[in-house]
């Protein structure tokens, strides 16, 4: 198991005074999740159930898929906005060469067309030297729209059984496929992130990319690097999501973007750049799905779900302030 | 033009600055220094880079807040200054970097802050405005039009409109930080018109420079600053010489010697010939040998960083040639110097260095991963462990490994700078201004590990804004001025420094032996 990082260590490390929260700060995250998930399953002695944990596990998986690569953007000082549309097109993309083609062909097809897009963000971004917010703003609508396009703006329900099969309702060791792509995923990006040369220059263009440049570090190439993966990890997601809806939907996936950025921020990076870890990204992703989970068994309205989102996110981002001040 | 002031020294006392002290983290800018300004005089503040000039026309125009003594405006006491404060007294400054908005017309510009209504949201009174801006560029021999976007204006007459702001309501003192600096000879005698006019007006100036020839020309009174303190203050009309300015600008400091190795042979490592940088340095030539410390001293605008830039990759030259170890090298970009064991040190540390967030093994290790690294995966562990000792060798005190720079003081952030850029084992290290701001304790530190560096063979090319360094640490100084190099000073001793100081500051002819000879 590689080192997915110490979700607050960075940040944790910048306060040289403890703050009273210090102390707490490092099993802060891992704490608040267990909180959580004691409350709902009071509420609601079902969500503690084998098939509730599965379905957890793949209700996140898009998410968890699309963190993995935010991270990247976000520790790396920028942000990429266009990821949900990236997936859409990816998985638009990948059912047409699947229909065409194969399954295989398809399946790898998905994460070629995210990188692909992925790609013309960051030759746009470094080229240009434009900020990522605009560059992949316009990007979200380009694909969004060429996606409906395509689709004339419905979803695509021809999809092969034995994709469905395999992906969508396939079991390893009694976890679904899709959980366990988003854990591969989560684990590699990690890996990237924490333990190649590649990583560190991540952070170290996040952190200060001047620096970077004068030390020597090819600030143009590990940008292109970050959003060729943002997008790689939008066209596995939608492998997932495809699969496990069944459908290929032009607005698949929207919000994600929101809720990406979302759960980096809970998990401790900073939107400046240069902190934030995997193992963070992964307590983000659970902390929004278990709200999600539990709020829906609760039977709380989905209204009352998106605000609650917002709250939890709006107090992370102060969080992220205070820490910043300490 | 005549030197005496239009009124008696003796002239009433607008500004009185009583015992100013300032520190900036551990670094005292300022102690205790004093200063008087009066009614129609102009007041010329002397003083090499980090002397305190600039800090100290902030504090009096309340830019910055003093930490001890006070300011007394027309004889009423203040212990803070607050800008606010400061112009309704009447101070107001013209700093180095411009406050003026391109898009906008010269009219706009002059009344910026100003519009004379009491709401945000009133309509501007744009015939007055225009009027008013007439008749102030009138009254400075602007020719530029009050609709003239200020993107068009040529440099000085931006300067010149900078100062019509400052002057707009009549100030009692105008502070002007160093507004000299980017005009050229021709330039400056419009500059020099309109500071002469503001006198006239009963203005007291401050007039901060580095350039010995302006006291003379519009100085009333001159003061000497020095390691924070005003030294000497004495009336420019007794017929003052460069001489003596520049013996008030030195001192008699007796100068602390910092280790330096004797070189053992000449073996040439970076040769620059003719090189052209661009904008400012057009023939540049000088040799650095293995082991050697070179040092490129200057003032602010004289080229060096351009050169630097260019060395390290991150400006290409024009024209020229540079060789190392007698192969042509020019770098396109950090990363190449860097192959090509050349790395850099930035200047200001914060912006340029260091990555505030990251730990310490990711500050130290950065420019040289390749070297903990398998086929681009990190050995963390292997990392640690050398980081471990290369910081205890760098003599940085910290309490853990994982803690972010930022924690640390200055100095220890210098020193894994340091350690960042000879991890590589590098052949040559470019250093800016490498003990800028940081303790005593740590220089002497930092200087036993540029020792250590010239040991082992490495050399050095350093451009420090502070003399004292430069002659004690170099093995070889080239002054520059105005992007030329004016003299070169083998094994450099304090009594070179009036040699140096005048090569610097353009009063060439007075010592320093040719560079050819």
């Amino acid at each position: 198991m590689p080192d997915l990082g110490d979700a607050d260590a960075p940040a944790a490390a910048a306060v040289d005074k403890p703050a009273p929260w210090t102390a707490l700060k490092k099993y802060n995250l891992p704490a608040f999740i267990v909180l959580l998930a004691i409350i709902t399953g009071v509420l609601e002695p079902k969500f503690w159930s084998g098939d509730n944990m599965r379905n957890l596990l793949l209700q996140i998986s898009p998410l968890l898929v699309i963190t993995a690569g935010q991270s990247f953007a976000v520790i790396g000082g920028g942000l990429d906005l266009s990821v949900s549309a990236i997936l859409a097109a990816a998985g638009v993309g990948g059912l047409a060469v699947m229909n065409q083609i194969g399954i295989i062909p398809g399946v790898i097809g998905m994460p070629m067309v995210g990188a692909a897009i992925g790609l013309v963000n960051g030759l746009i971004i470094t080229r240009f030297r434009l900020s990522p917010f605009v560059v992949t703003l316009g990007m979200l609508s380009i694909c969004r729209g060429a996606t409906l396009v395509a689709t004339a703006g419905l979803p695509v329900y021809d999809i092969p059984s034995r994709f469905l099969d395999i992906f969508g309702d396939g079991r390893i060791l009694g976890l679904p496929v899709g959980g366990i792509i988003a854990i591969l995923c989560i684990i590699g990006c990690g890996f990237l992130l924490h333990n190649t040369v590649f990583g560190r220059y991540v952070y170290a263009v996040g952190a200060n990319p001047i620096a970077a440049y004068n030390s020597g570090v090819n600030v143009q190439r590990i940008t292109l690097g970050i959003y060729v993966i943002t997008g790689l990890t939008s066209g596995i997601a939608a492998i997932v999501l495809t699969s496990w809806v069944a459908a290929a939907q032009p607005l698949a996936g929207s919000g994600l973007e929101l809720q990406s950025l979302a759960a980096v921020v809970i998990g401790g990076a900073a939107l400046t750049g240069g902190s934030g870890s995997m193992m963070g990204v992964v307590y983000g992703v659970v902390i929004l799905g278990i709200l999600s989970n539990g709020l829906n068994m609760v039977g709380v309205s989905s209204f009352y779900q998106t605000m609650t989102i917002g709250i939890i996110i709006v107090v992370a981002v102060i969080l992220d302030r205070l820490r910043g001040k300490a | 033009m005549s030197n005496s002031p239009p009124e008696t020294p003796s002239a009433r006392p607008v500004l009185v600055a009583n015992g100013i002290s300032k520190r900036f983290g551990p670094t005292i800018v300022l102690r205790r220094a004093n200063l008087t300004l009066r009614a129609g005089t102009v007041h010329i503040l002397l003083g090499e880079n980090g002397a305190g000039k600039s800090t100290l026309g902030k504090i009096v125009s309340g830019l910055l807040q003093h930490d001890e003594g006070q300011i007394i405006i027309d004889g009423q006491v203040r212990s803070s200054q607050t800008i606010q404060a400061a112009r309704s007294a009447g101070v107001e400054i013209v700093l180095q970097e411009l406050s003026l908005i391109p898009e906008l017309p010269v009219a706009a510009n002059l009344f910026l802050g100003h519009e004379g209504v009491h709401t945000t949201l009133a309509p501007i009174a744009r015939h007055t405005e225009a009027r008013e801006a007439a008749s102030l560029l009138k009254r400075f021999g602007l020719t530029c039009g009050a609709k003239t976007p200020v993107s068009q204006l040529p440099m000085a007459e931006r300067q010149l409109v900078e100062i019509a702001k400052a002057a707009r309501g009549r100030p009692r003192v105008i502070v002007m930080d160093e507004p000299s600096s980017r005009l050229t000879q021709r330039e400056k005698a419009a500059l020099f018109a309109t500071v002469r006019a503001l006198r006239e007006a009963g203005t007291a100036v401050l007039y901060i420079t580095h350039h010995l020839n302006e006291v003379a020309e519009i100085g009333d009174q001159v003061s000497a600053m020095r390691g924070g303190q005003i030294v000497e203050t004495t009336d420019v009309s007794g017929g003052l010489s460069e001489r003596e300015l520049l013996r008030m600008l030195t001192g008699r400091d007796v100068v602390t010697m910092y280790p330096r190795l004797p070189l053992k042979r000449k073996e040439p490592l970076l040769e620059v010939e003719h090189l052209d940088t661009g904008k400012l340095c057009h023939d540049i030539s000088f040799t650095i040998n293995r082991g050697e410390i070179v040092g490129l001293y200057g003032v602010v605008g004289c080229g060096r960083d351009e050169i630097a830039r260019t060395l390290v990759g991150a400006a290409r030259s024009r024209a020229g040639h540079v060789a190392l170890a007698g192969k042509t090298y020019r770098p396109t970009s950090p990363a190449a110097a860097s192959s090509a064991a050349v790395t850099y040190i930035p200047p200001d540390r914060k912006e340029n260095g260091a990555f505030a967030p990251l730990d310490l093994v990711s500050n130290l290790t950065l420019n040289n991963l390749a070297h903990y690294a398998n086929f681009g995966v990190i050995d963390r562990g292997r990392e640690r462990r050398e980081a471990q000792g290369k910081l205890d060798r760098l003599t940085v005190r910290f309490s853990s490994l994982r803690q972010a720079i930022s924690g640390l003081s200055g100095g220890n952030q210098q020193k894994i700078l340091f350690g960042r850029s000879i991890d590589r084992k590098p052949q040559l290290v470019v250093m800016e201004d490498p003990t800028a701001g940081i303790d005593a304790g740590a220089k002497q530190e930092l200087y036993r590990l540029f020792e250590d560096l010239t040991r082992e063979g490495i050399s050095a090319l350093l451009l420090s804004s502070d003399l004292d360094e430069t002659i004690a640490i170099c093995h070889q100084i080239y002054t520059l001025f105005n992007g030329r190099v004016i003299a070169a000073y083998r094994d450099p001793t304090p009594a070179d420094r009036h040699a140096i100081l005048a090569d610097v500051l353009g009063q060439e002819g007075q010592a320093g032996r040719d560079i050819h000879a």
